[in-house]
């Protein structure tokens, strides 16, 4: 029986569905995390009767054939970028982006990562680092004697030192954008890789046309809608149940072939 | 007297043929536009005497149910869904194959492409390329034009077909036209909308009671043959019993 198969494929699939869905919920209040979606296609079909084939020597053709589907797969998993929440975090190094745009980041093995987790820290050195201790490219380094720091909305970072009045420009951001931000490859810790599918990173000034511009004092929450991935869920686990009750019927035809003598 | 034996196989046969049809549906269902499967029957009659026609069934074909599927909103800019009657054509390999998935993503040449890395065409027959400069994020209208910016890159090309039955699913959410099926412009009323994928148009509780059905006639049809069967084991034992004496 080939539904027994195809029934397995569609649990299969099911499966990776939830697996998705509960990934995106994990990480609902993961900051800067961007939720993802599963893509199914179906399986090749197998040709019992191909279609415009001669049905009689006058030439009447047969006009839809008959195909077998053979169950269904995974097209793929793919992220979707679109802009989460700002929570206020009042917290001085806590940058949102509100558009489009990635901080840079710089890895230990020098390569570049992309994050749009705002949540920054000073390290040992003054260096404007990632929670990972990761440092965000161009370096900025807060001087040690610096009484307030204010990041505006176009990535100018000024400081204010003990005794003066007048604040001091230190540092401009930049942001990293991407024509096909979903193509991003996620490595865990918010940090996404550039890929042949993402294409190459153009670097510019907050504000400026095609980016987005920074907002201190918040951090992007997950673009996850919890909402949504419950209706997923619940038809995901609907979707599930109906393939094992193919596999059930398919197995209750069988019994009876065995019953008959 | 083997004769109701072998209508019964006809149509258990089919009966088990329709069941993987109806798995099929069900385990596409949450695939990206993917298009139920009916069978079609036919009755084969046979003539087995003076008028004693027996009668066989037949599976004919398949009847693909073209209805829509519902659009579901994604926020990708390169999920596109057809509102409306006909197919995006990509180019493959083996020729150009028509589809309703239009979940596409930039490959490394700029060009929008499938999850098989097979090209999406526009209204002439090429390839969509997106320009990669800070020109930004590529705009699809209603009507298939592609915009980033001000700068107009391409149109989408939409094609439909007189007999949609005509067409060959080839898996992959890619179907292939058949003998017959020239594709031709998409009517104006056909829409694209940007953002967004068409559901499969399985619907769960029409599949679910079929397949209760199906399993139910199996199994009519298998007591049938069981008492066939009977009839025929007591025959022989009675005959048997009447030439010992």
């Amino acid at each position: 029986m080939r539904s027994l198969s195809i029934g397995a494929t569609g649990m299969l699939a099911q499966q990776l569905n939830v697996e998705v869905i509960s990934n995106n919920l994990a990480n609902m209040s993961t900051t800067g995390f961007k939720r993802q979606r599963a893509e199914f296609q179906d399986l090749l079909y197998e040709n019992l009767k191909r279609m415009g084939t001669t049905s009689s020597d006058a030439g009447t053709v047969i006009p839809s054939g008959i195909q077998l589907g053979t169950g269904v797969k995974t097209g793929s998993v793919y992220r979707i970028m679109g802009q989460g929440n700002m929570n206020m975090t009042e917290n001085t190094y806590d940058l949102g982006i509100q558009g489009e745009g990635y901080f840079r980041i710089q890895l230990p093995s020098g390569d570049e990562a992309y994050t749009r987790a705002g949540a920054l820290q000073l390290n040992g050195n003054g260096e404007l680092v990632t929670q990972d201790g990761y440092a965000v490219q161009p370096g900025i380094v807060i001087p040690a004697n610096a009484v307030e720091v204010s990041i505006s909305a176009s990535g100018e970072v000024a400081v204010t030192l003990t005794g003066q009045v007048a604040p001091q420009v230190v540092g401009q951001l930049d942001l990293a954008t991407f024509i096909n931000p979903a193509g991003l490859e996620a490595t865990g810790n918010n940090l996404f890789l550039e890929t042949p599918a993402s294409g190459t990173p153009t670097v510019g000034i907050p504000g400026s046309a095609g980016f987005g511009t920074l907002l201190q004092g918040y951090v992007e929450v997950s673009n996850v809608n919890p909402v949504q991935e419950i209706t997923n869920l619940i038809s995901a686990q609907r979707a599930y149940e109906l393939n094992s009750k193919v596999i059930t019927a398919s197995d209750e035809m069988l019994q009876t072939i065995t019953q008959l003598r | 007297m083997e004769n109701a034996l072998y209508v019964g196989l006809s149509q258990q046969m089919v009966l088990e043929r329709q069941m993987d049809m109806v798995a099929n549906n069900i385990a596409n269902l949450n695939t990206t536009a993917y298009r139920a499967q009916r069978p079609v029957f036919q009755e084969y009659v046979m003539e087995a005497g003076p008028r004693k026609p027996v009668s066989f069934v037949l599976d004919f074909g398949i009847a693909r149910d073209t209805r829509a599927g519902v659009l579901t909103p994604t926020g990708n800019p390169f999920d596109i869904a057809l509102n409306g009657e006909g197919f995006l054509s990509v180019q493959t390999p083996d020729g150009v194959r028509y589809t309703r998935n239009g979940h596409f993503t930039m490959d490394a040449d700029g060009r929008l492409v499938t999850r098989e890395g097979y090209a999406l065409l526009d209204d002439g027959g090429a390839e969509i390329t997106v320009n990669d400069t800070t020109l930004g994020t590529p705009v699809i209208s209603a009507d298939g034009t592609i915009a980033q910016g001000d700068t107009q890159i391409g149109r989408v090309g939409m094609v439909a077909f007189d007999n949609q039955q005509a067409l060959r699913a080839v898996g992959d959410s890619l179907f292939e036209a058949g003998d017959g099926a020239a594709a031709q412009p998409a009517p104006e009323t056909t829409r694209l909308v940007q953002g967004m994928l068409e559901g499969s148009n399985v619907q769960p509780v029409v599949e679910m009671t079929r397949m209760i059905e199906l399993q139910r006639r199996y199994q009519t049809m298998q007591n049938l043959l069981t008492s066939d069967n009977e009839l025929q084991r007591t025959a022989i034992q009675r005959l048997g019993k009447l030439s010992q004496a």
